[in-house]
């Protein structure tokens, strides 16, 4: 088998002038060069990222910050320089390989918020361009490299998102579109191809879970694919199937050396986690599209389904490309799978990585097979055709390879920056005063009190003030919101009786934190809010809504939490959209020992809410003395939940740390609830509104010291 | 006569080579062009939207060109005022239209006489989006300690990414001893 760049640089050898005698050795070289223009579009882009890269200006100035996702970034990356590995001593959406991406942070004397925003800025950029790069070898390897370069060019400048776990996605994906057509044709070559789709599988796995889960698609997919189209010929299908059966039994023995590398052989955790976090997304972390995202998906799909369609019909009247019509149906059965990440969590930015894979995807198509099969004028057109769309859709380039935006980098001071005058400068980083107070007050809390071989338990997800401290953040599952399942909850309460805490920060809902998605926190990981209350009491409050707290064994010695079952009859009703649905009438029982209200509850709904989400569900607590208080929650779909709800205010919450529990309850006002009551609503058009809502009991839950 | 076919094969070759070249020369320069040009997105956001904003606490972009934003406090009527007692929190709820496409909203911030109080927490509202106004509740309860008795004014303000502030609302309250 020739490779691309020969092929291509012998065709354009037949077409290069000849018997020019300077030009002899000249032409050589620019054949040479020619072959490997698009190594050389990716060297020149890795380049650029890496001249920015040292001239990015530390401290660096922070335009916004975002407390839930610097968290989670910043505190892998201090992880791995703990020597704490994704997925073996912490579990995450992200994988050990995730921070081993991260590499710089090993070089680094120390990891400050500064370096991490630019290590957070940077190597994504690295790692797209290389994987794009090698994606387009796969996707287009017998093409002129020239295209091959525009087509890397294009996509990294113009549509990448750089986010590496659709980008790793888009090149398993591809590398296994490429095996599929070259690997069952030969036995000797087959337990090699199997092994390294075998290892490709497993490094997605090691990456994060939802590349994972795309990679073991895609095997399958093109998998089926190419085996249905082989299906005529026996000895093409019997190797197939063979195939198909030999990777995932490599695959296996992959899991069980990451397993024995993780600890011991038989412990699945990883594995475990990683489903428990995907399958969960789409109920703990659904999120609306708005109608300008939805406009742009729309618009996004149809063209590149059109672009499939369009290649599908070119392919099935030639009689060239055989291998073509498996690839088509693999990359648009592929492409609606990817359309899975735009579904759950529908920002903006989601729902263009998303469309990313699939629009690398078409282009591929307009570089490739399109723009050969037409033979004459019309064969530019698929690549002027890709450019048309990058004016109209993607219209400017990202800023790193922005022409003005590299000569500014060039003609910018070498002396050390100063932070503008509005902002405040902490760990190599300029902050608003609003974010720079919590931060310093909560990191020097940390830092003064916590030994620097002692972990620290944070509460809700503010990680990133432990990371500052350059204290360890406790837990065995690293952000605390994603904990929406038995088997996750397990692991955090038992990686913080691992880790065994010292000190901790509590910051309360709507003062010191956000809920997330207005999910208030305890409700959404009540058992590990307990855990902390009941651990640890307040020492200091460090801003607003900020407490610092210290681990007390006589308080866990002593807590006591009682549980009333309130005799009410289940109900179960229909759920009408924005509708709301009396489940309970409390007016008869006492309510003086009442802390927190425990629903149990099962919303039923229809099955397709499995490939779109469901809507979202509001709880409303109809008070006494006429005022009311509306809580958004979670619950899994056809899964008895409890849906643990603080009846009053959310920073009363704070109270319940004081020393003496006499204090718990003494600030504000708790008059008696008298109903309870729910609504479901639509997030957008893909949001699955439930057929019935049934309340099995509601308990009343009181915490105390003995 | 075998002079003038061989150089009528080259020019032939060479004629081949421009005509292969054209298409990557117009190519690369179209796409040399666009690294120049700062053309306008036909979305809200440019495709490639970089940054951390992939986990949403509170919505902070809303959209439509062409009008300003608009918002206020609630306060019970007829009074339009609200109270508050010393030593407590005070919740204090709001809302805010967002018409215009352009404005990338930080934080709303709920002032006691000018000066700022605390950050409001911002949700968005289904509503009719047909008007192509987002709209947002937001609220926030602030503690009222260290405020000397009696009427204040409570305003709320609106930040946007540019650091510039907006004040959209100012309701009269009445601290309680």
């Amino acid at each position: 088998m020739s490779s691309p760049a020969t092929s291509a640089g012998a065709a354009h050898q037949a077409s290069a002038p000849r018997g020019v005698s300077f030009a002899g050795y000249g032409w050589r070289i620019a054949r040479a060069l020619y072959a490997q223009l698009d190594l050389l579009a990716t060297a020149l882009l890795t380049l650029i990222v890496l001249y920015l890269y040292r001239r990015f200006p530390l401290p660096t100035d922070v335009a916004t910050f975002y407390p839930l996702d610097e968290s989670w970034v910043f505190d892998t990356f201090a992880k791995a320089r703990q020597g704490i590995w994704l997925g073996k001593d912490v579990l995450l959406t992200y994988g050990p390989l995730f921070q081993l991406c991260f590499v710089p942070v090993f070089w680094l004397n120390d990891l400050s918020l500064g370096e991490h925003y630019k290590l957070w800025h940077f190597v994504p950029i690295w790692t797209t361009i290389l994987l794009v790069y090698g994606s387009a070898r796969f996707l287009l390897p017998q093409v002129e490299p020239w295209k091959r370069a525009l087509y890397i060019l294009l996509l990294v400048i113009f549509w990448a998102q750089f986010e590496i776990k659709s980008c790793a996605a888009l090149f398993v994906f591809t590398a296994f579109l490429w095996a599929q057509e070259r690997a069952p044709a030969g036995n000797r070559r087959m337990p090699l191809y199997a092994l390294l789709s075998a290892l490709l599988m497993t490094a997605a796995f090691l990456l994060s879970a939802d590349t994972g889960f795309y990679a073991v698609a895609a095997f399958f997919l093109t998998g089926i694919c190419y085996g249905g189209y082989r299906l005529p010929r026996r000895q093409a299908r019997l190797r197939s199937a063979i195939f198909l059966a030999l990777v995932p039994a490599v695959f296996f023995v992959c899991m069980l050396s990451v397993n024995a590398i993780f600890g011991r052989i038989w412990d699945f955790k990883y594995w475990v986690g990683c489903y428990k976090i995907v399958s969960g997304y789409r109920w703990f972390a659904p999120l609306g599209m708005d109608p300008e995202t939805t406009r742009m998906l729309a618009i996004g799909v149809v063209i590149c389904l059109s672009i499939f369609l369009w290649t599908w019909i070119v392919c099935r009247r030639s009689s060239q490309e055989p291998s073509l019509s498996p690839r088509v149906l693999s990359v648009a059965l592929f492409s609606l799978l990817v359309l899975q990440s735009c579904i759950v969590r529908s920002t903006w930015r989601t729902v263009t990585v998303g469309l990313f894979v699939v629009i690398a995807l078409a282009m591929a198509f307009l570089f490739g097979p399109l723009s050969r099969k037409p033979t004459g004028a019309t064969t530019g057109v698929p690549v002027l055709l890709a450019l048309a769309l990058t004016v109209v859709f993607a219209a400017s380039p990202y800023e790193a390879f922005s022409p003005a935006a590299i000569l500014q980098a060039w003609k910018s001071s070498a002396a050390p920056p100063m932070c503008p005058q509005d902002k405040l400068p902490l760990d190599q980083a300029c902050l608003a005063l609003e974010d720079f107070l919590p931060l310093n007050a909560a990191s020097t809390f940390l830092r003064e009190h916590a030994p620097a071989s002692e972990s620290v338990m944070i509460f809700p997800y503010e990680n990133v003030y432990g990371d500052i401290a350059r204290r360890r953040v406790a837990g065995g599952v690293l952000q605390s919101y994603l904990i929406a399942d038995p088997f996750l909850l397990d692991q955090q309460l038992k990686g913080l009786e691992r880790d065994h805490p010292g000190w901790g920060i509590y910051s309360a809902d709507y003062l010191g934190s956000g809920p997330m998605d207005g999910v208030p926190n305890f409700t959404r990981t009540p058992e590990v809010w307990l855990y902390q209350q009941s651990h640890f009491h307040r020492v200091a409050n460090l801003e607003l809504g900020i407490l610092g707290l210290q681990r007390d064994e006589d308080r866990i010695r002593r807590w006591n939490m009682e549980t009333a079952q309130w005799p009410l009859a289940p109900v179960r009703q229909r759920v009408q959209a924005g509708k709301d649905i009396q489940l309970a009438q409390l007016h008869s029982w006492p309510q003086q020992d009442v802390d927190f209200l425990k629903l149990r509850i099962e919303v039923h709904s229809p099955p397709w809410w499995r490939v779109l989400k469901p809507a979202s569900m509001t709880f409303s607590l109809q008070r006494a003395d006429g005022t009311s208080k509306i809580v958004h929650a979670i619950a899994k779909p056809d899964h008895p939940h409890e849906i643990w709800i603080y009846p009053w205010s959310e920073y009363q919450l704070m109270n319940y740390f004081f020393e003496n529990p006499s204090d718990w309850r003494k600030r504000g006002v708790h008059p008696p609830i008298t109903s309870i009551s729910v609504r479901f609503d639509r997030q957008d058009w893909l949001s699955v509104l439930p057929s019935e809502v049934e309340l099995q009991g509601v308990d009343a839950v009181r915490v105390s010291l003995r | 006569m075998n002079h003038s076919e061989a150089s009528s094969g080259v020019s032939r070759q060479t004629d081949s080579w421009k005509s292969k070249a054209l298409l990557p020369m117009v190519a690369y320069s179209l796409l040399g062009t666009l690294l120049f040009l700062k053309l306008p997105s036909l979305f809200r956001f440019p495709f490639h939207v970089h940054a951390n904003s992939g986990a949403v606490v509170s919505p902070r972009v809303a959209a439509v060109p062409g009008q300003p934003l608009g918002g206020g406090i609630y306060a019970p009527r007829p009074a339009n005022r609200l109270i508050a007692q010393a030593g407590t929190h005070v919740r204090v709820d709001g809302w805010l239209d967002i018409h215009d496409s352009k404005l990338s909203v930080r934080d709303v911030i709920v002032l006691l006489d000018g000066k700022p109080l605390a950050k409001a927490y911002i949700y968005p509202v289904p509503v009719d989006r047909s008007s192509g106004t987002l709209h947002c509740e937001w609220s926030v309860e602030p503690l009222f300690a260290g405020i000397a008795p009696g009427d204040h004014h409570l305003q709320a303000a609106v930040f946007l990414a540019d650091g510039s502030g907006i004040q959209f609302d100012d309701k009269s309250i009445t601290v309680l001893d």
